[in-house]
């Protein structure tokens, strides 16, 4: 899907604005600075090289802030009607890329924050089933028990979170077969998650770059090597 | 306050408000020496030194679990209630998680947080204060750093000891209990008491105690049995744990408690279901019930709880409560007949785990109903608290076992019963790490 059919299917307001809500009625898109989806050498990523069900990170809207990219290989259903804690709604339009099938959303838990780091990731996609979700190819928080489902725009299937995982919109170039993210979808906590981490992000990112925009390029890893992942 | 009845004071006050301060200040009080009664009550009739308020607004008593998120998430309903949060202690310490630090498997730093820090990321106001009484007429606290109007007045005090419960009934008995074998469920210098005494321990019976009854934090002292005998395996030390349980057999997480004390603990955990204490005698260190006498060395002495002092001394408490705990709607915490007043987490009388992700669960919808109220509207749909709750069972790796569960109302009688109760009773390391994580989140809550 291109970022025009995106904002189409959002409503459509104020084409080719950089930045802010785009939405008269209000609704949560928020276009931020592009970055490019690269591999560890800095190549850009091909999606068709995404192995299908597996969890991969990178970094977006800031360095900082971690997102799971998934090539889900089970149908999306999309586009959907979901609705941030504050009642307002969005629309997700599905996934991008081979068979629409990639998606990408924030990996910050919208209950209290939990998130991956180098240290491990209580929160990450299972293709088996937890014990706490009780099936499979569902993102699972294990600290508090929340199951969001990325088939559906990470919608919340359980547990304490209310609301879904903020959606990540990307653009996809059939020609090159990148990937590029554009904006944001849905919930906004960076701003809370920048405060309240600040001290861990410092010394993880840099005293600076932690709330530096990511711009250009950003790092894809499989989240598996970018930290333990605990199950639950 | 303590020769003074709850109505003779309210009737001072009142008094005093006709008569003025200083006529108050003056007032003579049955069987007192004027000199020895004024300066508390000068104390009392004086207005606390509070910013004017700027909204209508909800006092929320008790800096616990509960009246930490109930003050953050009224702000966050309506933003413009103004919100005073009144706690004696003048640092927050955690009882969930604080097994660990016991075992020294967390620092202090992890449990210990700050009010101000809590009060000035949220938008309230902190008072550091003791509540003394609180006169719903004229819809005001009084406490010992002077008093207050609400418009809404949330209490959430949390429990209190019910030594005569366990046939502790002398006071220096009591006090001798409680200073020197602490219960370790309120926290504080109970917790730090209990942590010397493991560390001077050099051997013999350690004896931790189990109360029947609705207790604070069901699974936490078969967690504190396992993580003092996690101690002593790390000590060297030649000691036994003794665990006396009123209750017929471990509350919950039974299985994934029996498979700790057994593979991991055995000979050192010596575990006895069915032991209800009807007497202790302190000072030569014996506890009794109906059938036995046992002999310890040191320990951790349980009794029963009740709902806090305060919520008795306030006239709230339900006559039928064998707990003591308040009278109030069961699905919308006001006091019967007073929607401006409210009783929420420990103090509660249904029968739902008195423990911290449920007194935060329960505390959001408690602020949304007090928001709702406060701009004329209602909330009409119950909403069940989430207990979650994790018990670190070894130490070495750190290994958890888990529950997660909800709860379910019967409209025909209204009784509340677990629903969607999920064990999660294989201890594992995965578990043991998600254990710190929650805690985490849970203080993110509250304080950030």
């Amino acid at each position: 899907m291109h970022r025009r059919d995106f904002l189409r299917l959002c409503g459509g307001a104020v084409a080719g604005a950089a930045a802010g809500p785009l939405l008269a009625d209000g609704a949560p898109f928020v276009a931020r600075t592009h970055a490019r989806l690269v591999d560890g050498e800095g190549r850009p990523l091909r999606a068709e090289a995404l192995a299908v069900d597996e969890t991969y990170l990178f970094h977006y809207p800031f360095r900082s802030t971690p997102c799971f990219l998934l090539r889900l290989g089970r149908p999306v259903r999309a586009p959907v009607t979901l609705r941030t804690a504050d009642g307002r709604a969005y629309r997700w339009p599905g996934g991008v890329g081979p068979g629409g099938a990639v998606v990408a959303f924030s990996a910050i838990c919208t209950h209290l924050m939990t998130h991956p780091t180098r240290q491990g990731s209580f929160i990450a996609f299972h293709r088996r089933p937890t014990e706490v979700a009780g099936r499979p190819y569902v993102i699972t928080c294990c600290a508090h028990g929340s199951v969001f489902d990325p088939h559906e725009g990470a919608r919340v299937l359980t547990g304490p979170a209310t609301q879904p995982l903020t959606a990540v919109v990307l653009e996809h170039d059939p020609a090159s077969d990148t990937l590029t993210a554009v904006g944001t979808a849905g919930a906004d906590l960076y701003r809370e998650f920048l405060r309240t981490f600040r001290r861990e992000l410092r010394a993880a990112f840099g005293r600076r770059e932690y709330r530096a925009p990511a711009a250009g390029e950003t790092r894809v890893w499989r989240l598996a090597d970018y930290a333990r992942v605990f199950r639950c | 306050m303590t020769d003074i009845k709850r109505r003779d004071f309210l009737k001072l006050t009142g008094a005093g408000a006709a008569a003025g301060t200083l006529g108050l200040a003056g007032a003579a009080l049955p069987g007192a020496a004027g000199a020895a009664r004024r300066a508390p009550l000068v104390v009392l009739d004086r207005p606390a030194d509070l910013p004017r308020p700027k909204g209508q607004r909800v006092v929320v008593v008790g800096g616990g679990w509960s009246g930490l998120t109930i003050a953050k998430y009224l702000k966050k309903e309506d933003p413009k209630l103004d919100v005073v949060l009144i706690e004696r202690r003048a640092l927050f310490l955690s009882c969930p998680v604080s097994n660990l630090w016991l075992a020294d498997l967390i620092d202090l730093e992890f449990i210990a947080h700050s009010y101000l820090d809590a009060a000035r990321h949220n938008g309230y106001l902190f008072l550091n204060a003791t509540v003394v009484d609180v006169d719903r007429d004229s819809r005001r606290v009084y406490t010992d750093q002077g008093h207050l109007r609400y418009d809404f007045l949330v209490l959430a005090p949390g429990i209190d000891y019910d030594y005569e419960a366990i046939g502790v009934t002398d006071p220096a008995e009591r006090f001798h209990l409680q200073t020197n074998y602490p219960a370790g469920f309120i926290p504080g210098s109970e917790h730090l008491s209990i942590r010397n005494k493991l560390e001077d321990f050099e051997g013999g019976t350690f004896l931790l105690t189990v109360p029947s009854g609705n207790y604070r934090c069901l699974p936490g002292p078969y967690e504190r049995a396992c993580m003092v005998a996690s101690w002593f395996k790390r000590e060297g030390i030649k000691g036994k744990v003794l665990l006396l349980d009123a209750n017929p057999d471990i509350t919950i997480k039974k299985d994934g408690f029996h498979a700790a004390f057994d593979e991991l603990y055995k000979g050192i955990i010596e575990y006895v279901p069915s032991f209800e204490i009807t007497g202790v005698d302190p000072y030569r260190r014996k506890v009794r019930s109906e059938f036995a006498e046992v002999d310890f060395d040191d320990g951790a002495i349980y009794p029963r709880v009740r709902g806090a002092r305060l919520i008795e001394m306030l006239g709230l408490v339900d006559p039928k409560s064998p707990q003591k705990e308040a009278r109030i709607d069961v699905r919308f915490y006001n006091v019967i007949g007073d929607r401006r007043v409210y009783v929420a987490g420990d103090s509660r009388p249904m029968p739902f785990s008195k423990s911290g992700n449920t007194a935060n669960s329960e505390g959001k919808f408690v602020a949304k109903i007090v928001a709702a109220r406060a701009n004329g509207r209602d909330v009409r749909e119950w909403q069940s608290p989430h207990t979650v709750c994790y018990s670190m069972v070894n130490a070495d790796p750190m290994e958890a076992i888990s529950v997660d569960a909800y709860y379910a109302y019967n409209p025909k009688d209204g009784s509340f019963r677990f629903d969607r109760v999920k064990l999660f009773e294989q201890r594992s390391p995965d578990r043991g790490q998600a254990t710190l994580e929650w805690a985490r989140g849970l203080y993110r809550d509250m304080f950030g």
